[in-house]
């Protein structure tokens, strides 16, 4: 019954006929493991199609939304971080089977005549690979891919007519949406579309040539079920290699958790800026030679970006005429072998000279006789720092990103707006560029932002650490005779700073803690805490809340006040309409609205007066908002970040 | 019934013709597509640049000036000071507001002279570093190791390969009300002469 339904099918379409050709074609010398490096790539190109085609449901390409659209695939979509892994490593395997293919290839002797068309086919379907490769490299839209494809798309403006062929992929003269929207087309319809079309030819060409054998004394074969079998084994392997990438080689951690795994498969940074410092701009792997290869020119770059390039693919070309003769075949295979020798050696001392300070101590004693060396030691280390710390920087941003996504979703300005929003990101980059000429902000162990170097010899430089600023420790670390002199506080400014006569020229508050708070008694200590406890409470830290409302119900905050008054802090200070106005108001100290008003102009007759010490005002003239060394935007960033109000960070799960 | 006999093919002179017509008919039909096709995709060539609007909030500046900072946020210490550039932008069909297009590098000379880099490296494109060397404070680009002095002049060191084609590219200023307004541009890197992107 089935036999007739297909007799019936075939005597109509031809079908059987077509069938056996495909599955029956011979193979002199048999079945050979070292055949299946086509099959593979042909494999693997089809996962692309296929999970290229499900990714393509989900994206969204636009400078606004691609970035997002691949956050959500990633972190959100069932499935999606499996389906993004399997694209990308599968792509990733797809580089690194071409050089086998072709190695295969010409070490058969596969490329010689009748088979140029075969060959030169195959160059171009190489090309077409790599061109998906960058195009895709780009669509996420995030940090890497935008810095790594700009290097890129500059060295294309340096060919003959470059500049105009730029401005066509990049669809203007700078990166933006109809950038995505151009990569994308190319990469999922015009580059494939190639591909196919040249896929085609390749194996029609393949077909009616055969194989070419390995001299062998073996029996023939037929493809099918011979050959089939090693080439099916063969994809299997690979897509388990791929697998194995995309659980980044745990598979008991991805059987104990198998669902929802936003943290495996392919990378994802922070989105695209285009304003930020970027130090960990590299290709991905499969063009890092190229990369390192640009090292080696002085001032010369079009000979080691286009032209060299370009005549190792002329002579790649030229291979099937070259190989016609024995001694020429030599050649090719010599060519061929050295040149993948020098991408590997290229590769390795791109990645050994961006982990160099990850996996060597540093050592500069080894270069004391030879400054020279020391010098370019040192910057070598430095290089490799810089490479590193951005990539640390890249994944606490992403993890940031998701904290925040999670609390917010992602708004329709785009996922970037989160991070430029955020006090726990943007505060440490505003003080480290606008504070940290004058003020550090170091933890207990020394961590976080320097101040300026200390130099003991000139007029003091330096302001307060403002780590846990208006903290109880904080405050009480101002009031200790022994710590208001340091570094740490008043040390370096003309509060703290004595002149010859041993004198503080601007105000009296170090002399104040050192005459009134030194070698107190317990019930004075106690009073001094009640002090700090009640000046801290006016900060209404967050993360204080607590605490400062066990000491509001305790009657701690009301002894503060009997102790402001008794201790003489109202000889000088205001809190609220009791004291002097000698010295800043201490209402509120520490509070958000004292902060921008501390920050935004020290100067004020209630704040520091006539004895600021140096302190700019960062934003006088609320009524020009833009006219102010710091827009009302990072003021308020460089506030919250201060007081930490901000939703905090989880530990990484990992 | 008889299937008819194949026709004798016409002369050579007329088959001529008829393919002639073939091809002539089977262009205009591709034109049908490719026309339209080709001229959307080469728009980007036909664009006529647009001068870039004025920044600085409800203030416009000159003509393709920027206004960066104010002059007072440049300290007098006459090194290098990062500063992104923020402008209206339109990225295809939307406009936004004040995004950030890039960076500069400010060095105060004296009181009212300063020196503006922009911050991509002429070489390759990345965004060069200001950072201390053993001879003092430079510019080094994190990618092929290309460094410039901090008056943006290439370095040359003693078994250190300097890869860029070019100085650091200058960009020209204006000191207007106690602000600095920067004219940001940006240019082809990898080419010995400096040609500003449009």
């Amino acid at each position: 019954m089935i036999r007739s339904f297909w007799n019936w099918i075939d005597d109509r379409t031809g079908w059987g006929r077509l069938l056996h050709e495909l599955l029956y074609e011979n193979i002199p010398g048999g079945s050979r493991w070292r055949y299946v490096t086509g099959s593979m790539l042909v494999f693997a190109f089809s996962v692309q199609v296929l999970t290229g085609l499900a990714l393509w449901m989900c994206y969204s390409p636009s400078s606004h939304t691609a970035y997002e659209s691949v956050y959500w695939i990633q972190n959100e979509l069932a499935g999606g971080w499996l389906l993004r892994g399997i694209h990308h490593f599968m792509a990733q395997a797809m580089v690194a089977l071409l050089p086998l293919h072709l190695l295969q290839v010409v070490i058969d002797k596969a490329y010689r005549p009748p088979r140029e068309f075969n060959f030169w086919t195959g160059l171009i379907l190489m090309l077409i690979t790599l061109g998906l490769s960058l195009t895709g490299y780009l669509l996420p839209w995030d940090q890497k891919g935008f810095w790594a494809t700009q290097v890129a798309t500059n060295l294309m403006a340096l060919a003959p007519g470059g500049i105009e062929l730029q401005k066509l992929l990049v669809g203007g003269s700078s990166y933006g949406t109809y950038t995505l929207t151009r990569f994308f087309a190319l990469h999922a319809g015009i580059l494939p579309a190639l591909l196919v079309f040249f896929l085609v030819i390749h194996l029609t060409l393949f077909r009616r040539h055969g194989i070419t054998a390995v001299p062998s004394r073996r029996p023939d074969q037929y493809f099918w079920p011979y050959q089939v079998f090693k080439d099916s084994v063969a994809c299997l392997l690979l897509l388990i290699v791929v697998f194995l990438l995309v659980i980044r080689f745990d598979p008991v951690g991805f059987i104990q958790q198998p669902w929802h795994r936003p943290d495996l498969g392919a990378h994802l940074g922070p989105p695209a800026n285009p304003a930020d410092e970027y130090k960990a701009q590299r290709p991905e792997w499969y063009f890092l030679f190229l990369f390192q290869f640009l090292k080696k020119f002085e001032e010369n770059e079009f000979l080691g970006a286009i032209v060299i390039p370009s005549a190792v693919l002329g002579y790649f070309f030229l291979m099937p005429i070259i190989g016609r003769i024995r001694i020429g075949h030599y050649v090719n295979v010599l060519v061929l072998l050295a040149l993948l020798g020098g991408i590997i050696y290229l590769t390795g001392e791109a990645v050994y000279e961006d982990y160099y300070a990850k996996w060597f101590k540093y050592e500069p004693e080894k270069y004391k006789n030879d400054p020279a060396a020391l010098a370019r030691y040192e910057d070598r280390y430095k290089a490799s720092q810089d490479y590193l710390e951005a990539l640390e920087r890249d994944e606490q941003e992403y993890a940031r990103l998701q904290t925040l996504i999670a609390l917010h979703g992602i708004p329709a300005e785009g996922a970037s707006r989160l991070l430029a929003t955020d006090p726990f990101i943007q505060g440490p980059k505003i003080f480290a560029a606008r504070c940290a000429s004058c003020h550090s902000y170091l933890d207990e162990n020394g961590q976080g932002i320097a101040g300026p170097p200390e130099d003991p010899d000139n007029e003091p430089a330096g302001a307060p650490n403002l780590y846990n600023f208006a903290s109880r420790q904080w405050i009480r670390g101002l009031l200790d005779p022994e710590k208001i002199v340091t570094a740490h506080y008043f040390g370096r400014t003309k509060h703290g700073y004595p002149d010859a006569d041993g004198a503080y020229p601007s105000g009296g508050m170090v002399e104040f803690v050192r005459d009134n708070l030194a070698g107190l008694d317990d019930d004075q200590k106690r009073a001094l805490e009640d002090l700090v406890v009640m000046l801290s409470a006016q900060a209404a830290l967050p993360y204080q809340q607590q605490l400062d409302q066990d000491a509001e119900q305790e009657g701690a905050i009301e002894r503060g006040r009997e102790a402001f008054r008794s201790f003489g802090c109202t000889d000088c200070h205001k809190l609220g309409d009791e004291g002097e106005q000698l010295g800043p108001d201490l209402t509120g100290y520490g509070s958000e609205a004292w902060l921008r008003r501390m920050i935004g102009n020290p100067a004020d007759p209630a704040l520091y007066g006539d004895n600021n010490d140096r302190m700019p005002a960062f934003f006088a003239d609320p009524a020009h908002p833009e006219a102010n060394l710091l827009t009302a935007e990072q003021l308020e960033l460089v506030v919250r970040w201060l007081r930490r109000d901000y939703p905090s960070q989880p530990e990484p799960q990992r | 019934m008889m299937v008819a006999e194949p026709a004798r093919g016409p002369t050579p002179r007329r088959s001529f013709l008829w393919s002639l017509g073939a091809w002539v008919v089977g262009l205009v039909l591709a034109a049908g597509a490719l026309v339209p096709s080709i001229w959307v995709f080469i728009d980007p060539l036909l664009r006529k640049p647009r001068a870039p609007r004025g920044s600085g909030g409800p203030r416009t500046g000159p003509e393709g000036f920027v206004r960066v900072a104010p002059t007072e946020a440049v300290p007098a210490d006459g090194l290098p000071h990062r500063f992104a550039v923020f402008r209206d932008q339109v990225d295809a069909w939307n406009y936004f507001p004040q995004q950030p297009v890039g960076a500069v590098y400010v060095r105060r000379l004296d009181n009212q002279t300063f020196q503006v880099f922009q911050a991509i490296c002429p070489h390759a494109g990345c965004t060069v570093a200001a950072v201390q060397t053993a001879e003092g404070p430079a510019f080094h680009c994190p990618c092929h190791n290309s460094s410039f002095a901090i008056d943006g002049k290439r370095m040359s060191r003693p078994g250190k390969k300097n890869p860029s084609p070019r100085d650091l590219d200058e960009l020209q200023y204006q000191v207007i009300d106690g602000e600095l307004w920067v004219e940001y541009k940006e240019f082809y890197t990898g080419r010995p002469e400096k040609v500003a992107k449009t």
